[in-house]
C-alpha cells in the first residue's frame, strides 16, 4: 500500500485533491462539518509532503516523468516531476494549509452559513488541485483545462462573498481572464500548427529544427502566451481586474489568489517558454525583451498605485502588481541568476503576500477596521500581529536576513551578469517604493496613540498561521538553502535544454 | 468622452493584431495538405492503431477516452467547478 | 513554388477568417459596455479558436476518423484538434454558464446591465457615504 502511493505519488497529489472536492458536498449533504473541515485540511496536508517527497526525490535522483494511463509519450500524456514543479507542490500545500487553519473557525460566520463555507472549500479545493495540476504537467493542451479550472474556481472564491462589489468585481475577473484564456488557447494552436505535438518536449525537438520558417507565426503564437497569461497573472497594463478582485474578496480567498493562484499562470508561462519553445528561441524571438518591460513597468507602476491607495487590501494588491513585475524581469533577464532570483521570488512573495492578506483580514475581524488612516495605536493593542507584520514588511523591501532579499540579491546579480543598468535601477527604487507603501503604516501602529479600542485579545488560533508565516520569512532570509537548491536547479533544468 | 475613445483606441488594436496575424498566416504550412507538420507521426499512430490498441472504430473517442483520458477527467471537474460556481453565486444555502 | 503572400493567405483562408473572427470578438469584448454582449463576444473568440483548430486538422480529400473496415486505404483527417476541441466546448459552455449567472446576480443588484451605468451606481453610492 505504502509502496504504491510512494510509486504513483506524482498523480495521487492531484487526485487526492479532486476528489476530495468532488467528496466534500456529499458530505456536507449528510451535515458531516466535521469531516468537510477535516478532509480539507487532510489534503492540504498530503499536497505538502508529497511535495516535499517528490522534492527529495528529485534532488536525489534528477527529474523524471509519470506515464499517465499507460500510453507512451507523444500519444499519452504524462507529468513531469522536476525541481520547478515540486517547489510549487511544497508552496501550495504550505500555504494552503496555512491560509485554511486561519479561515476554518471563521469561515461559516463570514459567508453566512455551513453550506456556503463547503461550497467554498470545494472551490478552493478545486483551486488547489488545478494548480497542483499545472505544476506537474507536461502537455500543452493539459496545462489549458487545468487553468480553466483555477480560472472558474479563483472566479468564484472571489464572488462567494456575494455581495454587490464582489460580484461586479467577479464578473469583471471573469470576462478578462476568459479573455486571456482564449489567447492561452490561440497560442496552443499556433504551436500544434507548427510542430504537431502537444508534449512540451517534443514540441521543443521540432521546433529546434524548424523553427526559422516560422518566425511571425512564432512570434504571434508567443505573444498570445504573454496576452494570456499577462493578463491573468496581472502585469502592469493588463492589471486592470486584480485591485478589485483582491481587494474585494473574503480573507482567505484574496490570500491564496494574491499568493499563489497569479503565480500558477507565471509557471504556465515558464512551462511554455523554456521547456516547450526553448530560451534560446524565446531571445532570438526578442521576447525576452518584452518580458523585461513587462517587468520593469510592473514594479513601478504598481508600487505607484499601492502608495496611493488608502484601504489596507487594496494596497496590498498593488503590491502584488509589483511583485509579479519582479518575477517578470527575472524571467526577462534569461540567465541562470535572473531565473533563481525569479522562482526564489515567487516561494518568498507567495509567504509575505499571504501573511499581509492574513493580518489585514484579522485587523479587520478584530476592530472593524480597513481603511489604513484608522488603525492608529493598533501596535499596541496587537503587539503579535503588528509584530509579524513588521518581520513580513522588511522581508517585502528585501532588507537581509529575511527572505526577500535572497530572491532581490539574485534578481540584482543576473542583472549585473546581463549588463542592464536599468533594471538594477529598478530593482532598487522597486525596495524604496514599497518601503514608502509599508512603513508608514508600522509607524502609524506604534508611534501613535489611539484610545479607541476596547481589550483585544489575540489568543485565537488565527494567530497561529500569521506568526508562522512570519517565522518562515526569518528563517529563509537565514537559512535559504533547500529552497535556493531547488530554484538554482529549476534555472540549470529550464536553461541547460 | 473617455467612453467614446475606448471603441475608437480598440478598433485601431484590433486592426494592429490582424495586421501581424496575416503576417503569421501567410507562414503557416498550407491548408490541408497531408505533409503539413501537423499531420506527423502522431497522426499516423492514432490512424494507424487506435483500432487495435483500444477497439474502438471512432478514432475522436478513442483519444478522448484513453489516450488522453486525463485531460477528460479534468473537462469534467471543469463542469463540476461551474456548477459549484453558479450554486455559490445565486444560492444562499441553509437558512437558520 | 515560390508563393505570393497574398496566394498564400487566399490559399490559407481558414485561419485568416478565424483570425478575423477573432478579431471581431476581441473588438466586441472591449468596446460594448453591456455585459451580455461582452459575454457574446468571449463565446464568438472562442468558436474562432474552436474554427482554427478545426481548420488545423483538415486534410483535403480526407474522411471522418471513423475506422471503416471496407475501405483500409482510406485518408483521415486528422483526428487529434477535433478531440481536443470536444473538451474547449465544454470549457466554454461551463465559462458561459458561470457569467450568465453572475449577470443574473449583477442585474438584481443595479436593475441594469449595462457596465457604465453600473459605475455610475457605484460612484453615486459612494458619494452619499452609503457604499453598498
Amino acid at each position: 500500500m505504502v509502496a504504491l502511493v510512494k510509486e504513483n505519488a506524482p498523480i495521487l497529489i492531484v487526485i487526492a485533491s479532486l476528489f476530495s472536492a468532488y467528496l466534500l458536498p456529499v458530505f456536507m449533504q449528510y451535515r458531516r462539518y466535521g469531516i468537510v473541515g477535516f478532509l480539507a485540511l487532510a489534503t492540504q496536508f498530503f499536497v505538502l509532503f508529497g511535495g516535499i517527497f517528490l522534492a527529495t526525490q528529485v534532488l536525489a535522483k534528477g527529474s523524471f516523468r509519470y506515464i499517465l494511463a499507460g500510453w507512451e509519450a507523444p500519444w499519452g500524456l504524462e507529468i513531469t516531476i522536476d525541481p520547478l514543479s515540486t517547489l510549487f507542490l511544497i508552496m501550495i500545500g504550505l500555504i494552503n494549509l496555512l491560509i485554511l487553519v486561519y479561515a476554518l473557525p471563521s469561515l461559516a460566520d463570514e459567508l453566512g452559513n455551513k453550506v456556503r463555507a463547503t461550497w467554498f472549500l470545494t472551490l478552493f479545493m478545486l483551486l488547489t488541485a488545478a494548480l497542483c495540476g499545472m505544476a506537474l504537467c507536461h502537455d500543452l493542451f493539459n496545462l489549458y483545462v487545468f487553468i480553466e479550472v483555477a480560472t472558474i474556481s479563483g472566479c468564484a472564491i472571489v464572488g462567494a462573498k456575494g455581495d454587490a462589489r464582489s460580484t461586479e468585481a467577479t464578473f469583471k475577473y471573469l470576462i478578462l481572464a476568459t479573455l486571456g484564456s482564449c489567447f492561452v488557447l490561440g497560442g496552443i494552436g499556433f504551436l500544434y500548427n507548427l510542430t504537431g505535438n502537444l508534449n512540451m518536449l517534443f514540441v521543443n525537438h521540432e521546433l529546434a529544427q524548424t523553427w526559422s520558417n516560422y518566425q511571425y507565426a512564432l512570434w504571434v503564437s508567443l505573444s498570445f502566451f504573454i496576452v494570456g497569461f499577462g493578463i491573468k497573472s496581472a502585469v502592469f497594463p493588463l492589471h486592470v481586474w486584480l485591485p478589485d478582485a483582491h481587494s474585494s474578496a473574503i480573507t482567505p480567498a484574496s490570500a491564496v489568489l494574491s499568493a499563489i493562484s497569479v503565480k500558477g499562470y507565471v509557471l504556465g508561462l515558464v512551462k511554455v517558454f523554456y521547456i516547450a519553445v526553448g530560451p534560446l528561441i524565446v531571445a532570438s524571438l526578442n521576447i525576452s525583451d518584452i518580458l523585461l518591460l513587462l517587468g520593469m513597468g510592473s514594479i513601478i507602476a504598481g508600487s505607484i498605485f499601492a502608495i496611493a491607495q488608502t484601504e489596507l487590501k487594496r494596497r496590498f494588491a498593488f503590491s502584488t502588481i509589483a511583485q509579479i513585475g519582479y518575477i517578470f524581469l527575472g524571467l526577462g533577464l534569461n540567465n541562470q541568476a535572473g531565473l533563481t532570483g525569479a522562482f526564489f521570488h515567487i516561494f518568498s512573495h507567495a509567504l509575505i503576500k499571504t501573511a499581509l492578506f492574513l493580518i489585514a483580514g484579522f485587523i479587520l475581524i478584530k476592530t472593524g477596521k480597513s481603511q489604513i488612516k484608522d488603525l492608529t495605536g493598533i501596535g499596541k493593542q496587537m503587539p503579535l500581529t503588528m509584530g509579524a507584520f513588521t518581520v513580513v514588511s522588511l522581508g517585502m523591501t528585501g532588507i537581509p536576513l529575511f527572505s526577500g532579499f535572497i530572491g532581490k540579491w539574485n534578481l540584482l546579480l543576473g542583472s549585473l551578469e546581463a549588463g542592464n543598468w536599468l533594471a538594477i535601477l529598478v530593482l532598487l527604487a522597486g525596495s524604496i517604493l514599497a518601503a514608502i507603501y509599508l512603513f508608514p503604516i508600522i509607524k502609524q501602529a506604534y508611534f501613535t496613540t489611539n484610545q479607541d479600542y476596547a481589550e483585544l485579545k489575540e489568543n485565537t488560533i488565527m494567530i497561529v498561521p500569521i506568526l508562522i508565516l512570519a517565522g518562515t520569512v526569518l528563517l529563509l532570509g537565514i537559512f535559504p538553502r533547500p529552497v535556493l537548491t531547488l530554484a538554482s536547479q529549476a534555472a540549470s533544468m529550464l536553461l541547460g535544454q | 468622452m473617455a467612453k467614446r475613445l475606448v471603441p475608437i483606441l480598440a478598433m485601431i488594436l484590433v486592426i494592429m493584431a490582424l495586421y501581424v496575424f496575416m503576417l503569421a498566416v501567410a507562414e503557416l504550412p498550407p491548408y490541408g495538405n497531408v505533409d503539413n507538420p501537423a499531420h506527423n507521426y502522431v497522426y499516423e499512430h492514432y490512424v494507424n492503431n487506435a483500432l487495435e490498441e483500444t477497439g474502438v472504430l471512432n478514432i475522436v473517442t478513442a483519444i478522448i477516452l484513453d489516450y488522453r483520458s486525463y485531460d477528460t477527467l479534468i473537462e469534467a471537474t471543469v463542469l463540476f467547478t461551474s456548477i459549484m460556481a453558479v450554486l455559490i453565486t445565486l444560492k444562499k444555502g441553509e437558512q437558520h | 513554388m515560390e508563393l505570393t503572400i497574398g496566394a498564400k493567405l487566399l490559399n490559407n483562408y481558414p485561419f485568416l477568417g478565424s483570425l478575423i473572427i477573432f478579431g471581431i470578438g476581441c473588438y466586441t469584448v472591449l468596446s460594448n459596455s453591456n455585459l451580455l454582449k461582452k459575454l457574446l463576444g468571449i463565446n464568438i473568440m472562442e468558436s474562432s479558436i474552436f474554427l482554427f483548430y478545426v481548420a488545423t486538422g483538415n486534410i483535403r480529400g480526407g474522411v471522418p476518423p471513423i475506422v471503416d473496415l471496407a475501405q483500409p486505404e482510406a485518408l483521415y483527417i486528422n483526428p487529434l484538434p477535433t478531440g481536443l476541441m470536444l473538451t474547449g466546448i465544454v470549457v466554454s459552455i461551463s465559462v458561459t454558464g458561470f457569467a450568465l449567472a453572475l449577470i443574473i446576480k449583477l442585474y438584481r443588484f443595479y436593475g441594469t446591465m449595462d457596465a457604465n451605468e453600473i459605475f455610475e451606481i457605484r460612484n453615486e453610492g459612494k458619494n452619499n457615504g452609503s457604499s453598498s
